[in-house]
């Protein structure tokens, strides 16, 4: 019953949002404010409409209604109610019924301000990307399909996603991906009204830095998720499923930047549009690559006719964008250029490149299959070392602009005060990190630390100087501010992943019950192995006493084995135990218990992976700080 | 010069350079991706990249876990197999009858694989699903 009345809703909303497309672009060639208003109720129902239907869904999740497909595949009788609450996104058809209302949301926040000339043009373009998942949902995945035969239970959540951080981590994402839509709605509505001013990037620079601090937080949780849930010991495997989630990020990042230039300069006008583009492209490819199966991950996704409904989708978006910006290319120009090598706008347009360089080489590296296949019929892949190898230094070059471009001037170019300024923040920084050179003896972690530490100290030195002089100009820069945090998370995090990697320790252990190894000054002691059985599962598990400088620390690795039928393909779990300090963490694996009885172990030293997360997590500060915000003037 | 040629060159530089490393870094981070038929048959004609990465199904009761933790089991596509030697990490997934993915390379006629991975079956809307129940 509910099923075909959610059904119907799907149906209705589709063709209120067939009609808020159709008003809208018949009041936008007709200059007509009526159609306009019709445009803005029907979006509203529209919003109303699928706001009924998603509580229907997970009203369904929540009292386990197998009568509903999406239901009996994604939920079970033993999932607690949260999981089952999250189950929304656990599959397919959930996934696009949450993208297409968080979209429904976005749009209509954006119904309510009509002060911009660009309003109606951008509802153009976000309607017709909002009824085309409308379509998807109401007529290719439908969540509320109804089962073919009674169920008495579900198959249930995987039990490696039923963790806290993977239930939010794809929520976040979505939120980050789907907020692009809205500033590639108003570029696009930028060109087709013929606007000349920068609106577009004054309208939407909020939602840049929302989907910015989103997509953050996704891929935090993400990497998080998969440092303590998979236990392998590393958070980041440039997996094409991790890949596609990072280059519309790395793509924002850059635009970020040159939209910064474009709203206070008015220069570089056309590239934005294209950076925009690319990254509202690049998002809907990445769920097109997941979903088709075009590329093999080790991750798995749901692999169905939808992929040819994206690329169509895509190839329309890469058409229409690329006609109208030619058509138009006259009146999109920048109003000024820029005048000097050593301007700020100027080192905004060598950040510019270095990200872009950074997403062609992971696109590169994730496509490559593909190209090789194509060209030499031979499936050919590249390592993670290709990425390693070229965005090491790519990421050298970018500290060194994040040391130099703040304190740039606009316009005038002259590099010498710059280096004044930064003379004190070097010497610190060389003094510091010749001591991290002397104690580690790697090159690679000396420039690094040397230009990461020439950063914070000169993001110090400002704020030292305002503090001590006017302690109102931190009021007026509060933009300059926000972007000092995040470059100080951003260093942190660069410091850490370099640290982490260059000095990362593996050892595999194989030991009984009672006995001990040692490890330079690290004492490791298996106390005892038990074994329990719940009803859900059977756990092997170690007491295992870890020793250093008089110090005790309990570790308890575990090994479950799921009982349960159904989806469960993946019936064991690897618990792993950590022991994280500010400067290492102890990552310890139990593998299995072999024929003697014994235990074979893992264990993992990663030094300062603490940076990572901490360096995230300040970034993201950063980055939120400046959507809450209600006035940036700065 | 003007400092739109200056930018202009600079530019230049920069792409030539990371062409150039994207270049070497594929040439030097090549990995074959084979079948467990394509591995045995063009086994020889690979002699250069020696990392290899072998797609198969893990043959029903072929693992064998050994006392230093290290697994031997065997790939198998339409009949032929490959025996694999494994030391490290085992997936959770990983068990008879899953797709695997094994990197390494051949040491006479056993794959050495450094790295495992195991490909679950397609979770959650996969025909077979909806087949078995209907």
């Amino acid at each position: 019953m509910i099923n075909i009345i959610g059904d119907n809703l799907i149906f209705i909303s589709f063709l209120f949002i067939l009609l808020s497309f159709l008003s809208y672009s018949f009041s936008f060639y007709k200059k007509n404010s009526l159609f306009s208003e019709l445009g803005k109720r029907s979006l509203s129902i529209v919003l109303i409409i699928l706001t009924f239907a998603i509580f229907l869904l997970e009203f369904q999740l929540i009292t386990k209604d197998y009568s509903n497909l999406y239901v009996a595949k994604n939920v079970s009788n033993d999932l607690s109610t949260i999981f089952s609450m999250t189950s929304l996104w656990a599959g397919q058809a959930g996934s696009l019924m949450l993208w297409t209302w968080i979209l429904a949301i976005y749009l209509f926040i954006e119904n309510k301000k009509s002060l911009s000339k660009l309003i109606p043009a951008s509802r153009i373009i976000g309607t017709f990307t909002l009824g085309f998942f409308i379509y998807l949902i109401c007529f290719v995945e439908n969540p509320f399909e109804s089962a073919d035969k009674i169920y008495d239970n579900g198959r249930g959540l995987n039990p490696i996603l039923q963790n806290i951080y993977m239930s939010i981590h794809p929520l976040s994402l979505y939120l980050g991906y789907i907020g692009i839509t809205i500033p590639f709605c108003f570029g696009i509505a930028a060109i087709i009204s013929k606007d000349k001013s920068n609106d577009w990037i004054s309208e939407s620079k909020k939602w840049t830095y929302f989907s910015w601090t989103f997509l953050s937080i996704g891929l935090l949780l993400g990497s998080r998720w998969a440092y303590l849930e998979l236990g392998w010991g590393g958070y980041w495997a440039w997996d094409p499923v991790e890949n596609v989630a990072l280059m519309p990020w790395l793509l924002l990042t850059a635009f970020i930047h040159s939209s910064y230039a474009q709203e206070q300069k008015k220069v570089l006008r056309r590239w934005n549009l294209l950076l925009i583009f690319l990254a509202f492209f690049l998002s809907i490819f990445g769920t097109f690559i997941t979903r088709s199966g075009l590329i093999s991950s080790v991750h798995s996704f749901a692999q169905s006719s939808i992929g040819n409904y994206f690329i169509v989708f895509i190839i329309l978006i890469l058409l229409s964008s690329a006609f109208l910006y030619y058509r138009n290319k006259i009146y999109i120009e920048s109003e000024k250029e820029i005048k000097s090598l050593y301007s700020k706008e100027n080192f905004f347009v060598f950040n510019n490149i270095l990200f872009l360089v950074i997403t062609f080489t992971v696109l590169v590296g994730t496509i490559f299959p593909i190209i090789s296949e194509f060209f030499t019929g031979k499936r050919i892949l590249v390592g993670p070392s290709f990425y390693d190898l070229v965005n090491f230094p790519n990421v050298l070059m970018l500290i060194l602009l994040m040391t130099f471009a703040p304190f740039l001037p606009w316009e005038k170019g002259n590099i010498k005060p710059v280096l004044r300024y930064l003379k004190i923040p070097f010497l610190f920084s060389l003094a510091l990190s010749s001591f991290t050179f002397l104690k580690f003896e790697s090159l690679n972690i000396f420039i690094v630390f040397l230009l990461s530490l020439t950063t914070l100290f000169s993001i110090c030195k400002e704020f030292i100087i305002d503090l001590r002089i006017n302690k109102n100009s931190i009021e007026k820069k509060f933009r300059r501010y926000c972007s000092f945090i995040v470059h100080f998370g951003v260093i942190i995090m660069i410091m850490g992943v370099s640290f982490s990697s260059n000095f990362e320790k593996k050892y595999d252990i194989t030991m009984g019950e009672g006995e001990e190894v040692l490890f330079g000054d690290l004492r490791l002691r298996l106390d005892d192995i038990y074994e329990k059985e719940t009803p859900a599962k059977s756990i092997i598990g170690a007491n295992i006493v870890l020793k250093k400088n008089n110090n005790l620390y309990n570790l308890t690795p575990e090994q479950n084995l799921y009982k349960y039928e159904g989806n469960r393909e993946i019936n064991k779990e690897t618990e792993v135990a950590i022991y994280s300090t500010f400067l290492k963490d102890y990552y310890l694996i139990l593998v299995d218990k072999n024929l003697e009885g014994k235990l074979n172990l893992k264990l993992y030293i990663n030094p300062l992976v603490s940076f990572l997360w901490l360096g995230s997590l300040i970034s993201i500060i950063g980055g939120s700080m400046l959507f809450f915000r209600r006035k940036l003037n700065d | 010069m003007k400092p739109k040629i200056k930018l202009r060159i600079l530019t230049f530089v920069i792409i030539a350079f990371f062409s150039f490393l994207i270049f070497k870094a594929v040439d030097s981070s090549l990995v074959y991706y084979l079948t467990v038929n394509e591995a045995l048959e063009k086994n020889r004609d690979f002699p250069k990249y020696k990392q290899l990465r072998i797609l198969g199904i893990v043959k029903e009761g072929s693992i064998i876990n050994n006392l230093d933790g290290s697994i031997v089991f065997e790939i198998e596509e339409s009949g032929k197999t490959i025996k694999v030697k494994y030391k490290g990490i085992i997936p959770d997934i990983f068990a008879d009858g899953v797709e695997a993915v094994v990197e390494g390379d051949f040491k006479d006629s056993v794959f050495r694989a450094d790295k495992l991975f195991a490909k679950c079956p397609t979770k959650y809307e996969d025909e077979e699903y909806k087949k078995e129940q209907s």
